[in-house]
């Protein structure tokens, strides 16, 4: 079956809209809150897809994470203050603009970027993922255990600067709880510590709840319970006229690009399209003084960026089972829910599923459109309600939440210890998204190896011996040498300023 | 506290976990009776607890040799323990005593009453009173009606 013989009937259920309606709203309410996130509102809505048919699960998920992307610029124009990190690039033009012009200028700039970029992304995966997923049917277990592995990396080697270490702990321990369960090869039980709950695994769920939505929640608190955020909650209509769409379509272009490709590269993720797409349309701008001084261009450009690289970093999930960013990864656990493995085999295996939501993700763009143009001023008003509402109650349906994936009370716990270990890590700078991708990759990394090695018998030697592992290893020793060549440059750096000083 | 201390003492219990985690895959070795060099189910363990012990050194070392150490911001470092505190008697209460709404409500109020600034107000007492119930109906609906969960 290739993606024009999809049958649309099995996509257009009720089922499936509703599902993007829902994951739509809850993404643009939840991405819009600043402290909350993309990532926090797809774990938001985790567990109610256990009871759902799989493709409305990952659309749910899937539009609250286009939502949520969008809904970070909401309180980045109107409060000043960014929902999500990649708005952080938004806050620099959306700000002034919105104060200078007015914030529903600013916003719909901000929608409709987000809205092209979601497209293009969204065609790109339609495109090309099979193309990649055949050409990824070649590659066998030691590669499949390398691109893994270099996920992994990529997810540590952003980390703060001089956290790089920490970071590879993160990743180490995120394996080292995938690990805990039934062995895949053997059947024997691991580390489950006389717990038969654990045999299964640590409950995704749980877990994902325990290690972000508990620290997350817990660090507003901290910083933010009583911060008064003065909304700018008039002029909000979003409409934009034919010469300001025109005046943007450049910056569009060039973020739907970078986007997408930033979102292919595991690891980069919505933040560094965003910022590595400002920088490209602030140089290509015909008056790149004026970024930062509400220039529509500052805007357009990294919004376009962050919706296009989730369509790109839907790209390598479907075509090699690799998750491109850690929302994402925390997508793929719906897939695990419903027993489905991404990878190349999943266009042979099941085609109606996985068009189903490539073509999904196409409608939950659209349906992001609507609701935006709709019910932005809304959602700008929920803004003003004070965090010492607002979080007691996302802590509290977020504890529920958890048990109410499995039933089992056991998770309710594991969630709560797992919070309050996170929080420490968090203080401490360790990357609780390395943890997440790592836990989410255990199982292919394992299998991988495992393979690989029982098929060399135990010689790491499989690793050299293939052209695109070889290609793979170097590329992963790069980029682990990448904090050493900093240092160096940095060094260079600094001596040439002495050196002219002088 | 300082990032320093709190770094060292979690890169410790980290070292601790792994040296532990490696101990227990000799558990997984005997029950197949595995030998040294076959990669059984203990294989991947083994070197995933060898790669966190010896980066966890490496952390320690690093951490040692900073010479700035930032202190950490506690902010509202009150809120945060109040809320630590009360999550496990919710939670026990709910497992062990049920009637999970009526604890649910208690909870959720008192929460909502800790974090304000302006405990006396009758008036955010009443808009508290609201909230609360209002979430617990709409806890009702999504997963006692919708999910068909049973608390």
């Amino acid at each position: 079956m290739s993606f024009l013989d999809f049958d649309f009937m099995t996509l257009l259920t009720l089922s499936n809209l509703i599902a993007i309606f829902v994951g739509t709203i809850v993404g643009l309410i939840i991405g819009a809150l600043p402290g909350l996130g993309a990532t926090m509102a797809v774990i938001f809505l985790l567990p109610f897809t256990y009871t759902m048919e799989p493709v409305a699960a990952v659309l749910l998920l899937l539009a609250a994470f286009q939502a949520a992307e969008y809904g970070g610029s909401i309180s980045a124009i109107t409060l000043g203050i960014p929902g999500t990190p990649a708005a952080v690039a938004t806050a620099q033009d959306g700000i002034p603009l919105a104060r200078n012009e007015s914030p529903g200028k600013a916003l719909g700039i901000s929608l409709n970027a987000s809205v092209i970029g979601g497209i293009v992304g969204a065609l790109c995966l339609i495109f090309f993922t099979e193309p990649f997923a055949n050409f990824a049917l070649r590659l066998s277990d030691p590669e499949f255990f390398l691109l893994g592995l270099m996920g992994l990396i990529a997810v540590a080697s952003i980390s703060p600067k001089g956290e790089m270490t920490k970071s590879l702990i993160s990743v180490v321990l995120g394996l080292m709880v995938g690990t805990i369960g039934m062995d895949m090869f053997t059947g024997q039980p691991r580390f489950i510590m006389g717990q038969l709950e654990l045999m299964e695994g640590l409950g995704i769920v749980a877990l994902l709840i325990g290690i972000f939505a508990i620290p997350e929640i817990l660090k507003v608190v901290k910083d933010d319970l009583h911060t008064q955020f003065a909304s700018q909650a008039s002029n909000l209509s979003t409409k934009l006229t034919r010469k300001d769409m025109k005046r943007i379509a450049k910056p569009i272009g060039v973020g739907s690009s970078i986007g997408t490709i930033s979102g292919l590269l595991p690891g980069l993720g919505t933040v560094a399209a965003a910022w590595f797409s400002y920088i490209a349309a602030k140089k290509l701008s015909k008056s790149p003084e004026t970024f930062g001084k509400g220039n529509p261009e500052g805007i357009a450009a990294p919004e376009s960026a962050n919706n296009a690289s989730v369509g790109g970093a839907l790209i390598p999930l479907f075509a090699l089972g690799i998750p491109g960013s850690v929302g994402i990864a925390v997508v793929m656990s719906a897939f695990i829910v419903h027993g489905i493995q991404p990878g190349p085999r999943i266009f042979t295996k099941d085609p109606t599923l996985t068009y189903g939501i490539l073509y999904g993700f196409l409608l939950t763009t659209l349906a992001l459109y609507i609701i935006g143009r709709l019910l932005t001023p809304l959602f700008a008003r929920v803004l003003v309600v004070p965090n010492s509402f607002l979080m007691p109650i996302v802590y509290v349906i977020a504890i529920i939440g958890g048990f109410s994936a499995t039933n089992r009370y056991f998770d309710i716990w594991l969630s709560l210890i797992l919070g309050l270990i996170s929080l420490l890590f968090v203080l401490s700078r360790f990357s609780i998204a390395a943890f997440v991708m790592a836990f989410v990759l255990s199982p292919v990394i394992e299998v991988g190896l495992r393979r690989s090695l029982l098929i060399s018998g135990g010689g790491y030697s499989i690793f050299l011996t293939r052209p695109i592992s070889l290609l793979l290893l170097i590329i992963i020793i790069l980029m682990l040498m990448t904090p050493v060549f900093r240092k160096f440059g940095e060094r260079r750096k600094r001596k040439k300023l002495e050196s002219n000083s002088r | 506290m300082n990032s320093k201390a709190l770094s060292v003492v979690l890169l410790l219990g980290t070292g601790l976990i792994g040296i532990i985690y490696y101990l227990s895959t000799n558990g997984l070795r005997r029950l197949t009776g595995s030998d040294s060099g076959e990669i059984g189910a203990d294989y991947f363990p083994r070197l995933l607890a060898i790669i966190l012990i010896a980066l966890t050194i490496l952390s320690i070392i690093q951490t040692l040799l900073e010479k700035e150490s930032e202190k950490i911001d506690l902010g509202n470092w009150k809120m945060v323990v109040a809320t630590i505190i009360l999550t496990p008697i919710y939670i026990f209460l709910w497992v062990n005593v049920g009637y999970f709404y009526i604890i649910t409500f208690i909870f959720l109020f008192s929460l909502i009453y800790l974090y304000q600034a302006d405990r006396k107000s009758k008036r955010m007492l009443v808009i508290n009173a609201i909230t609360t119930s209002s979430v617990l109906v709409i806890i009702y609906v999504f997963f006692g009606l919708l999910l068909d969960v049973t608390f």
